[in-house]
């Protein structure tokens, strides 16, 4: 085209042509898909960002176990930085009056300064049971908060005053929640909130008093970096600092396996609207034969049609993209209004790959998926596009599949993965499971027509008609079941992984998951302790007999030489909690060796988790000596075994064989369920047995819920757009094969066909195409969602019975259905006009 | 008239809406053809030849006005017993050919016969398709004929049900004149070994005079100038 305004007036002409404006429709789709899904993926990062910061308290924590220098907290404001300071350990309250004289109990004292909380907030009530409201401080100077149960065992209400070493303080809230619940052995007794600037005058915080600080800071990363890089020089061996992500495991577990999740739902959503773009390319192509061959006859050149076509793909490319980040911006902004309630607002703004990410995209679709088809019909001479019948092999040739383009292709789709990946694993297994699930669909259409050539006609019977009429058509068929067999894998395994995740993550933190911790039951209250869970029927993870202990050699050499000092152990700085068990714990799993039985015992054996052995470098039949106390025991690896971390139930590094630790004292641990009806037990357990400590975990369970059930929401919004991308497919196919369909369904009528025969035909053969599809879907998705759980995502392969009798049906019926619905038209009209139009090729 | 019309018309209309203008296509046309009867419609392109054709067959529907085939009137049949009817009585030749590109050439023989849901199909075909000397191409795609053997296939298909009515609408219109004059020869040939009504649409003058009668399509209004039932008995 000479001139832009040229281009222009024939874009507009062609837009009159239902074809060209599929084409435009399936570009619209994919940059709209990309745009809303890389916005939405952006979006759930901030959000999943800033469930982690309040989890943590803040995007950043620096830790320690002594003063932090006075100047960080001002360094953290010359930085742009919100800080807090919280400094937590273990004390006696004591009570005050005549009802609470004299009354002792060990609390968990946090003590927080003006800018407590930073993130979240802090939920407190009038009374023990009254109800929560929220607010967005801590206690003030001279006041304290409680924790409910504390009120019952002082028989104190808010007003009162209890002390806390010197300093009488006065109760003003019940504590109901707490922003930044985590958990430590520290906390082993209730919690108690006080001001920061009350600690000193209480005389408890003594040199070597174990103390826990926690400076909380929020800002951006720039600030956050530049804040870490002044303070690094005056950091100690008892400062660290702790990042968003690090602050629990079990929440920056389920955000991590769901950001893989996001980014694969763009990898596939993208795949998807490259298949729709290809098959909607070619419609148009094969539209665009004839007016190619008149224009060739009339003497236009290669080079001319390139640029023509080339001008009109670049128009309806930049209109696309306008329309689909326009569309795109709405779509966000609608989700994050409907779920306004769920997601907190945006801190900032969506990032710049939101709109360059689309166009990227689009152009590596358009250069490797549509432009092949078109470079196709502009090279070829004019009489082999003219040629009234041209033979189908040089058809399939000019506008159908070819090695050369699908090489294009897979380069393309890899490039696309690639981009939206990093990751050149999902690469591989996507495109070998695409590239076999091509090879095997065209093996097997070649192997049906070899042994079972088409027969009749027409056929009385559905079935029976769509498996004639699929086989006059393989070349036609065939990449309909392939497009639709690579929508429905793509849906499905996104769908597999999905549920495989979520199953796995409710299977994590179960409805009645252990919320509390019973510590230090001596060997004489595991009785009546087990009698008492008992009683009031409580699930409970057993009594573990624990031991602290130190390793100190392996095969007779000293550990510290025997571990090269790379290898940081961090169970080698500390005493560890040794136990014994008969049993292996139903959620460990035994990797190596053998569990001990009762007959060839000799109390010798120990069992260690796998990564610890791997980090030590040992092995079955090693030799591992402790210290317990100012004795020694030696024992021998027996056996190797996987343990659940973030289980909430009691896991130990090392499990000894019953006996090996009989001659020291032990004391034992347990995990419960315990409901907040089942509250007052704990008060019980402190009255009857004073030496047990309670750990209270119900806020961190309940806060890591609400982290799952976010991520969620979020990975089923995804599935829905992927979804919204698989329909454009078969209604792209579809809407190809209507043309074709139309004479045909003319002529059967014009030759006196019944229109349920002509019906029934139709049906029949999208069913079989559509079950067909499912089949190969179904067994590339559980190839690919297999191999990506196993290695992104760490779960165990397990087939789903469920899709594979489920998927096919939809498929053939869906398919069908749509497939009639489209063509009801025409076999309700006469059949006059459809036949004047004549026979698409 | 010596028998029952097989098919006529009466009053027949046609005209389509554009915006506020009406373009009529047919006005109030009016014939009766007997059975056994040879009649050409002639007239210009755009004169309304095919239109008329296609409301005699049943393809179309007229917008006012009356047509009787073997007695019943088509605008009182649904689009199904229409079909049925066809399916019975009628046969198609097409200036297109309209031949199924998935089928081979006998398959596309077969296909009416398999949609009136005839016994030994390929049997019946394979005859017609040697009647028309293509029993060597039986198993060839209609993109593997030349133009004039597409054709004979269709004149193969539009027999084989041995319909009462045949309609031909400009068969020799995509072929050679030698091809044209052969499907021609064939046609009439067949057409009276089988006594079929012939109903045949062109622009040729001496194709029409082979019939035994023609009709003159002028702008929507048919003429019978040239009636000549006594040279054709």
């Amino acid at each position: 085209m000479h001139s832009s305004s040229n281009l222009l007036q024939l874009w507009l002409r062609e837009w009159r042509q239902p074809s060209f404006r599929l084409l435009w429709v399936a570009l619209f789709v994919a940059v709209l898909t990309v745009a809303s899904i890389t916005a939405f993926t952006a979006r759930l990062k901030m959000v999943f960002d800033d469930g982690a910061a309040r989890f943590l308290g803040g995007d950043q924590a620096v830790e320690s176990t002594r003063r932090m220098p006075e100047g960080w907290p001002v360094l953290a404001a010359e930085n742009g930085l919100q800080s807090g300071l919280i400094l937590q350990f273990a004390t006696m309250l004591r009570g005050i009056g005549e009802a609470a004289e004299d009354q002792y109990q060990l609390v968990a004292v946090k003590a927080v300064n003006n800018g407590y909380p930073l993130k979240g907030e802090v939920g407190i009530s009038e009374t023990p049971s009254g109800d929560m409201e929220t607010v967005h401080r801590g206690p003030g100077p001279g006041e304290i908060w409680l924790a409910p149960r504390l009120f019952d065992a002082f028989g104190v209400q808010v007003g009162d005053q209890v002390a806390i070493g010197q300093t009488p303080l006065t109760i003003k809230a019940v504590i109901q929640k707490e922003p930044d619940p985590n958990f430590s052995f520290v906390n082993v007794a209730p919690r108690v909130l006080m001001h920061f600037d009350d600690v000193a005058s209480t005389g408890v915080v003594q040199p070597g008093s174990r103390l826990s600080y926690r400076l909380l800071l929020a800002g951006d990363d720039l600030a956050l970096k530049n804040f870490n890089r002044a303070i690094e020089p005056q950091m100690t061996v008892s400062d660290k600092i702790v990042r968003v992500r690090e602050g629990s495991p079990a929440v920056s577990n389920a955000i991590d396996k769901a950001e893989r999740y996001l980014l694969l739902g763009s990898v596939l959503g993208v795949l998807l609207a490259a298949v729709a773009l290809t098959i909607t390319a070619q419609f148009y192509a094969q539209q665009q034969k004839d007016t190619v061959a008149l224009l060739k006859t009339l003497g236009s050149q290669t080079k001319q049609l390139s640029y023509r076509y080339a001008g009109m793909l670049g128009l309806s490319s930049v209109t696309a993209i306008a329309a689909g980040l326009t569309a795109g911006w709405m779509a966000e902004r609608w989700i994050a209004w409907s779920l306004r309630d769920l997601l907190p607002p945006l801190s900032s703004g969506l990032p710049l790959t939101w709109v360059w990410l689309p166009i990227v995209t689009l152009v590596i679709v358009l250069v490797a998926f549509a432009w092949p088809v078109f470079w196709s019909l502009c090279k070829e001479p004019p009489m082999i596009i003219l040629r009234q019948g041209v033979a189908s092999a040089d058809m399939q040739r000019l506008l159908g599949f070819s090695w050369q383009r699908l090489l294009i292709a897979a380069v393309g789709f890899g490039l696309l993965l690639w981009i939206y990946s990093g990751e050149p694993m999902i690469v591989l297994a996507i495109l070998i499971g695409l590239g076999a699930m091509i090879a095997v669909a065209t093996l097997l259409m070649r192997f049906w027509l070899m042994v079972n050539p088409p027969k009749v006609t027409l056929v009385p019977g559905a079935l029976r008609a769509g498996t004639e009429q699929l086989k006059r058509r393989p070349w036609s068929t065939v990449p309909h079941i392939l497009a639709l067999g690579s929508a429905w894998s793509l849906l499905i395994t996104l769908f597999l992984v999905r549920t495989e995740l979520i199953d796995n993550w409710q299977a994590q933190i179960p409805e009645n998951a252990p919320n509390h911790f019973l510590v230090n039951v001596a060997e004489y209250e595991v009785e009546p302790i087990q009698q008492l869970i008992k009683e009031n029927g409580i699930s409970a993870a057993p009594l573990y007999p624990m031991v602290r202990g130190r390793l100190t050699h392996i095969n007779d050499v000293e550990v510290k030489v025997a571990v090269t000092k790379e290898e940081e152990v961090g169970a080698l700085n500390r005493e560890l909690n040794l136990t014994w068990m008969e049993q292996l714990p139903a959620d460990n799993k035994l990797l190596e060796g053998q569990w001990w039985s009762s007959q060839n015992s000799n109390a010798s054996g120990v069992s260690i988790e796998s990564q610890l052995a791997g980090r030590l470098g040992v092995g079955l039949g090693d030799r591992l000596r402790f210290t317990i106390g100012d004795r020694a025991t030696e024992v021998d690896i027996t056996s190797i075994r996987s343990v659940q971390w973030d289980s909430l139930k009691p896991n130990f590094y090392f499990a000894f064989e019953p006996g090996a630790l009989d001659d020291f004292a032990a004391i034992y641990i347990t995990s419960a369920f315990i409901t907040p009806e089942q509250k007052n037990l704990i008060n019980r357990i402190n009255r009857d047995f004073p030496t047990v400590s309670v750990l209270e975990l119900d806020q961190f369970v309940v806060k890591i819920r609400e982290v799952i059930a976010q991520v969620t929401m979020a990975i089923e919004a995804l599935l829905i757009l992927i979804f919204a991308a698989a329909l454009l497919v078969v209604a792209a196919l579809l809407a190809r094969e209507v043309p074709v369909r139309q004479a045909e369904t003319a002529l059967y009528r014009a030759l006196g066909a019944h229109r349920k025969v002509v019906v029934q035909a139709i049906f029949g053969e999208f069913a079989l195409i559509g079950a067909i599809s499912g089949v190969l879907g179904i067994i590339v998705a559980e190839a690919v969602a297999g191999f990506l759980q196993y290695r992104m995502f760490e779960l165990p392969f397990t087939p789903h019975l469920g899709v594979w009798a489920l998927i096919p049906l939809i498929s053939a019926f869906g398919t069908a259905y749509y497939a009639r619905w489209r063509l009801q038209q025409v076999l309700s009209t006469p059949p006059h006009r459809a036949l004047q139009t004549g026979f698409a090729e | 008239m010596k028998s029952e019309p097989v098919l006529s018309s009466r009053d027949l209309n046609k005209f389509v809406k554009s915006g506020s203008t009406r373009l009529d296509i047919l006005k109030g046309i009016h014939l009766e053809i007997a059975a056994g009867e040879s009649v050409a419609i002639i007239g210009r392109s755009g004169s309304g030849k095919t239109t008329l054709l296609s409301i005699l067959a049943g393809l179309d529907l007229a917008s006012a006005g009356q047509v009787l085939m073997l007695g019943q009137d088509l605008s009182n049949l649904t689009e199904d017993q229409r079909a049925a009817l066809r399916a019975q009585h009628v046969g198609f030749v097409f200036q297109s050919f309209q031949l199924v590109p998935t089928m081979t050439a006998l398959e596309n023989v077969m296909l009416p016969l398999d949609l009136a849901g005839v016994e030994n199909s390929r049997d019946r075909a394979m005859q017609w398709l040697s009647k028309v000397g293509l029993e060597s191409r039986a198993q060839h795609y209609p993109k593997q004929l030349s133009g004039g053997e597409q054709q004979r296939v269709a004149v193969a298909r539009a027999f084989v049900t041995h319909p009462n009515i045949l309609f031909a609408d400009e068969p020799t219109g995509n072929l050679d004149i030698h091809t044209g004059a052969m499907i021609m020869d064939l046609l009439f040939d067949l057409n009276k070994e089988e006594g079929t009504t012939l109903i045949l649409v062109t622009h040729d003058v001496e194709l029409a005079k082979r019939c035994d009668r023609s009709l003159t399509l002028t702008e929507g209004v048919l003429d019978e100038e040239d009636y000549q039932p006594a040279e054709a008995v």
